[in-house]
This record gives C-alpha cells, sequence and structure tokens, in this order.
C-alpha cells in the first residue's frame, strides 16, 4: 500500500514566512543602526619631501638658480614665512624681506597672494615651496596657503605640487 | 453567526518580506566600512579646490585624525604613541610590499591621509607629517571639505 500522501485538490502548501521576516527585520535593524552617511571630503594631494636648509634665494647669484640637477638644490625652493597671532590666524606673510600678505587671510588677501606668488615663480624656476610657518598658525589657515601654493604654475608649465613646511621654533633654534 | 474553528485567517507577508529585503539590499550596498576609519567629529577646513580622491585599485592609505587639540585618532581608537604607531604601521606596510614584490621601498608608495581639525595648531600636524617624513612617505593626502559640501546642510 502507498503511504505517499496524495495532494488533495485545492489544498496548497505554503511557506511559513514569518521566520523568514523576522531575521530581515533582524538584518534591517543591523543596517539601520550602524548607517552612517559620510559626508564627501575631498583631499589636497601634495609631494612633501623633508625640509631642505634654509638660503635666502634673492642672496644668491643667478647662475646658481638651476644647480646641478643632483639631489634637492635649496636654491630652487622658495621660503615663505607664515606668521600668526595667538588666535591662530595668518597674521603675515613673506619671502625674504618682502611681505606678501598681511592681517587676516580673506578672499581679497588670497587673491593678492596668489599675484604676488605668481610674480616669483614668473621670475625663478623654483621647484618647490618650503612653508616656514608659526606653530600656534591653525591648520585651516595654513591650508589656504598651500592652496594657493598649489595653483602656482612653475616655469615648465607643471602645476607646483611639491611643498615641504619647517616649524619657525625649528628655524630659530 | 461566527464562521468554523479551523478557518485562520492570515496575512499575506510575501510584500512585506520583498520590501524589508530591497531595505536590507539597499543598506547593504550603500554601508561604508572606510567610514569607521575616519574621525566625523573633525571640523575639516573648507577648501575650493579640494576634490575626492578615488582609490580604486590603488593601496590602501594610512589614515590619520588629528583633534583640535593635538591628539590623534585612526581606526576609531585614540593613539597614545603616534611615533610607535607609525613605524609599527610602516614595517606592516614594508613587508607587506616586500612580499608583493616591491624592491626600492626607500619611498613608501603609499599615500597618508592627514585629516586634521582646521583649528588644529601647525606644531602638532606638523610633528605628525614629519613622524610620517622619517618613515619614507612622501604622498600626503590634506583632506578638507568642499565649499559646496561645507554649504550642504
Amino acid at each position: 500500500m502507498s503511504r505517499r500522501h496524495k495532494k488533495k485538490k485545492g489544498e496548497d502548501i505554503q511557506l511559513n514566512l514569518a521566520a523568514m521576516l523576522d531575521m530581515a527585520f533582524q538584518l534591517l535593524t543591523f543596517f539601520i543602526l550602524t548607517f552612517r552617511p559620510s559626508p564627501v571630503e575631498g583631499q589636497l594631494a601634495v609631494n612633501l619631501p623633508p625640509p631642505v636648509a634654509i638660503t635666502n634665494p634673492q642672496d644668491k647669484p643667478k647662475e646658481d638658480a638651476t644647480g646641478d640637477g643632483a639631489g634637492i638644490n635649496p636654491f630652487e625652493t622658495l621660503n615663505m614665512y607664515v606668521n600668526a597671532n595667538d588666535a591662530g590666524e595668518v597674521t603675515e606673510i613673506r619671502v625674504g624681506t618682502r611681505t606678501l600678505s598681511r592681517g587676516r587671510l580673506d578672499e581679497r588677501q588670497v587673491g593678492s597672494l596668489s599675484r604676488s606668488l605668481g610674480e616669483f615663480f614668473a621670475l625663478t624656476p623654483y621647484e618647490r615651496v618650503q612653508i616656514i610657518a608659526d606653530g600656534k598658525l591653525h591648520y585651516g589657515e595654513l591650508m589656504k596657503v598651500i592652496e594657493v601654493c598649489t595653483r602656482q604654475k612653475l616655469t615648465n608649465g607643471e602645476m607646483l605640487h611639491k611643498i615641504s613646511f619647517i616649524q619657525q621654533d625649528e628655524v630659530q633654534n | 453567526m461566527s464562521g468554523g474553528n479551523a478557518d485562520s485567517v492570515e496575512p499575506n507577508l510575501t510584500p512585506m518580506l520583498d520590501m524589508v529585503f530591497q531595505l536590507v539590499t539597499f543598506f547593504m550596498l550603500v554601508i561604508n566600512f572606510k567610514g569607521a576609519s575616519m574621525d566625523l567629529s573633525l571640523k575639516l577646513p573648507v577648501l575650493s579646490s579640494a576634490r575626492p580622491v578615488e582609490w580604486h585599485g590603488k593601496k590602501e592609505p594610512l589614515v590619520l585624525n588629528l583633534k583640535e587639540d593635538g591628539s590623534v585618532t585612526a581606526f576609531g581608537s585614540p593613539i597614545p604613541d603616534i611615533e610607535k604607531f607609525v613605524v609599527r604601521e610602516t614595517r606592516v606596510m614594508r613587508d607587506y610590499l616586500k612580499s608583493e614584490g616591491a624592491t626600492n621601498l626607500d619611498e613608501m608608495p603609499i599615500p597618508v591621509i592627514v585629516r586634521a581639525d582646521g583649528r588644529a595648531p601647525f606644531a602638532q600636524v606638523n610633528k605628525v607629517i614629519k613622524l610620517c617624513q622619517n618613515n619614507g612617505f612622501r604622498q600626503f593626502q590634506l583632506s578638507a571639505m568642499s565649499a559646496a559640501e561645507a554649504k550642504a546642510p
């Protein structure tokens, strides 16, 4: 005798979905609780070689400006001093004895700094900029200065991407 | 009069299950594991030229978060001794790169993402960058918010 049940007409087999739904809700709860939409961040890509010895390029004769190409030539480096007040804001930016910007670094000052730096890069084949910044300077302010530097075009037509930092205290010590 | 006792009323769960699975799929797709290495409490500086960088197919960068007080966090944990941390990470990365056949590792081909708070003093940021430079890192990505993103609510 066959033990196989014969399906009665009109009787349909139904899956118990409640268990699957429970599991799906648990997964959903996990993903909702761990969901943290991260903001779209930008990055400023810079090549930061180690600092070089500080020399004043304006004091050097022009024939030294190009160097022999072996290693890093300090005469191809533009040393820019960035001074700050106790609140971490920029008070002065200078190259050698020439002041490029004085006071808070607002949009107008940024434009003026960019033009002044452009003049330096048009006259001398600098390859990189060394920012000698006050230790108190806020990072946000420094980024404004870096942004201006990364917009500068070198004499070979490439954009400036070699930037290094030194803290003023380290130079004085 | 009431109907027979054997009749049970069951809601049709299929559409609900469909919807829940769609939601689960959505959250699975948008989950961001890299976000775990970022400290979202930082107020990054705002720059107009900051652009998002794609890392697909490139080496995983080293992400360092620098708070306003100069303390460093990485992968969601505070780093009490940043020098030890950078040395250890560099050693691990060098071993990994050697196993992949890299030879000249004086300059690390891996970038460092510096996510520093806009109010962090330069002295602290400089200390971290110098440490990385001393360990062979040359490529740096300085994180900032784009002006449009910063204006968004």
